[in-house]
């Protein structure tokens, strides 16, 4: 009996958790402290459901019974859907068991605001002081900052946990008074930046004390919807800009909207989610964090949304094509990674043997260069491989047809 | 010549000594799976652990820990050429030191650290989806993997669990690591453990299936996409797909 009710209890919130994206196991390389688990900082994803996304972390919600009553989301108080609870034992039962079949690499444990902030987040505390202290459990726990809930507490979580996010869900003030008119952007960016402090901060005194504690070691985390109201691509993206910036941010992930609710303020029930979006978003997030790049030079003010048929970067390369083409074997580390088709893998050995001995175009391939997207960006030892110039119609024409509609699987 | 060792790792660099000291080889082929050519001299080198030893040395002298950890990945490989392929790479690091890791154009040098980011991946990849069953006595875990790496996997597992008795199980290598306490050995396993689940371990195992159902999402089905990242033959052991 006993037995069933976790069953459906499981079922129940794992149903209500799976909209959240994110599910890395990554940012910390951690040898066993206590009893059981570690870390490795590359993460490590278990399986692979059938929608395609890795399966690292048991995500679950302590709760989905919610005070609030958001739009977009799956578990708003007026929707008519099974609530369940978890008890804490029952979550740190499950955890243990899973981790030591290898399931999973560790906790995402976010959950609906049952009753107050303060109720909840308590919950959750008690949870992580339950596997790290009491089971010795030293894995992976993700573990979200419910806002409004007391400093205290959040710190508190903060001490036990690897990584911690706040979702901020929508880009712009006025999607969220929209769609979110209990949650006020001030009450969402003040646990991040006391997240952000706090890790400043035991940083800082590590360096003096050895003993300080960690404080959230693989850094913080957040989420943005797409395609659930009329924001643009661009000021989503400046928002990551700023979010990166301000809150030092790890990872801030995109969500293309799956429309969940019936309301009038949404795309109606049958809309497909924006994957293509999604995925330029993500594209454009990487160029952001791993390829110099900033957002206003990926969108401008005339074009604010991104082009479906050609990634960002390939986007940004032919807007600028008087920067190409570029001689592989002398231009800076900084703009190899500029040429579309070189990634940051391939710029690196490109990088390390020019040194000693000169990169040929033969060699591309083998440094792993996409080198049908690269000819036309480049030189090599003062030979271009391209078409005949550097026409923009051209290189267009020559690209096409565009990537097939799969390659958004990617995500 | 080609030179013929039984497998191991110390037969293989006393091979490398050989090559050096003796004569020089132009082929290195572990003895059981040599395939013969034509015109082709074969000798049998006896493995040497002094030998050997003279030649770990020298590679962790000249050598970075990087290089030395890719010519151990690819040495796990299972490409049949694999230990000609190091005899190459070898004679031209010797050279060359830690310029070679550099210089990945050279084909040589290509080659092996293709492979040994092969290896380098089915190894992350089990480090996900090995399964560990509790069987009351240890946690156990089978697999079959392309490349023998089942003692790469040990010393993850061996700190994760320190505190279990655990065995890993390579079926097709027949041979297996037992972790016990934080230690771990690398034996030959060639046996069938029974399958008499305790119903702890049955409940587990549902609870997993119900969650690995929950948690997708079915307006953004993509079974390629998935079949990408989990291929068919991982799937047998895995309880999620049974």
């Amino acid at each position: 009996m006993i037995e069933q009710t976790i069953f459906n209890k499981l079922t129940t919130l794992a149903e209500s958790a799976k909209y959240d994206v994110s599910c890395a196991s990554s940012g910390r390389d951690q040898k066993n402290t206590g009893k059981l688990g570690n870390s490795i900082s590359a993460g490590i994803c278990h399986t692979w459901s059938s929608d395609g996304r890795c399966v690292s972390l048991l995500k679950t919600l302590m709760t989905n019974d919610c005070v609030f009553d958001c739009a977009y989301c799956v578990n708003r108080s007026s929707n008519d859907i099974p609530r369940a609870s978890f008890e804490v034992e029952e979550i740190v039962k499950l955890t243990i068991g899973f981790y030591r079949r290898n399931y999973i690499e560790g906790l995402f444990l976010s959950s609906a605001v049952e009753i107050n902030p303060n109720y909840t987040m308590e919950k959750i505390v008690k949870v992580l002081r339950l596997l790290r202290e009491r089971e010795g459990f030293a894995g992976y726990i993700h573990v979200k900052a419910i806002p409004g809930a007391d400093q205290r507490l959040i710190y508190e979580a903060g001490l036990l946990a690897d990584r911690m996010s706040v979702n901020i869900e929508l880009p712009s003030e006025k999607s969220l008074k929209l769609l979110a008119p209990q949650k006020k952007p001030k009450q969402l960016f003040l646990p991040m930046a006391q997240i952000k402090d706090s890790i400043v901060r035991s940083k800082e005194e590590k360096r003096q004390f050895h003993n300080t504690p960690n404080f959230v070691p693989a850094g913080q985390s957040t989420q943005m919807i797409v395609g659930a109201t009329d924001d643009t691509d661009r000021s989503i993206l400046l928002t990551s800009e700023k979010l990166y910036k301000t809150f030092k941010m790890r990872r801030v992930y995109y969500s293309a909207y799956m429309p969940v609710n019936d309301d009038k303020l949404l795309p109606a029930i049958q809309t497909a989610p924006p994957l293509l979006r999604e995925h330029r978003l993500y594209q454009a997030d990487f160029l952001l964090r791993f390829y110099q790049f900033e957002a206003k030079e990926i969108l401008t003010e005339d074009q604010s949304n991104f082009d479906l048929d050609f990634d960002p970067k390939m986007n940004w390369a032919l807007r600028n094509i008087k920067q190409y083409p570029m001689e592989i074997n002398r231009v800076s580390y900084e703009e190899l990674l500029r040429i579309p088709g070189i990634g940051t893998t391939s710029a690196s050995r490109i990088y390390k043997q020019r040194r000693l001995m000169k990169v040929r175009f033969e060699d591309l391939k083998k440094m792993g260069v996409v080198v049908k997207r690269a000819k036309y960006f480049i030189t090599c030892d003062g030979k271009f491989y391209g078409n005949k110039s550097l026409d923009v119609a051209v290189i267009k024409a020559a690209l096409n047809p565009p990537e097939p509609y799969t390659q958004l699987a990617l995500f | 010549m080609i030179y013929l060792y039984d497998g191991g790792f110390d037969g293989f660099l006393t091979c490398i000594h050989q090559h050096y000291y003796v004569e020089k080889a132009t082929g290195i082929y572990e003895s059981k799976v040599y395939q013969p050519m034509l015109l082709e001299e074969i000798k049998y080198v006896e493995t040497d652990p002094s030998q050997a030893k003279v030649v770990q040395d020298a590679m962790i002298r000249k050598f970075s820990e990087h290089m030395y950890s890719n010519i151990y990945h690819t040495f796990l490989s299972k490409e049949y050429h694999k230990d000609t392929y190091l005899l190459d790479y070898l004679i031209f690091a010797f050279k060359h030191g830690y310029d070679t890791e550099r210089l990945r154009s050279v084909d040589a040098i290509y080659k092996i650290q293709k492979i040994s980011r092969q290896v380098g991946f089915e190894k992350h990849r089990f480090l996900g989806l090995l399964r560990f069953s509790d069987l009351g006595t240890c946690l156990y875990a089978r697999f079959e993997p392309d490349n023998d790496i089942v003692t790469l996997l040990a010393e993850h597992f061996a700190d994760r669990f320190k505190e279990e008795r655990f065995i890993i199980h390579d079926l097709k290598r027949k041979t297996a690591v037992i972790g016990y306490e934080g230690n771990w050995l690398l034996t030959d396993f060639d046996q069938v453990l029974k399958e008499d689940l305790l119903s702890e371990e049955v409940f587990f195992r549902t609870l997993w299936q119900e969650y690995f159902d929950a948690i997708a999402i079915e307006g953004r089905k993509n079974l390629k996409l998935q079949q990408n990242f989990v291929p068919l033959k991982y799937r047998k052991h895995l309880i999620e797909f049974e």
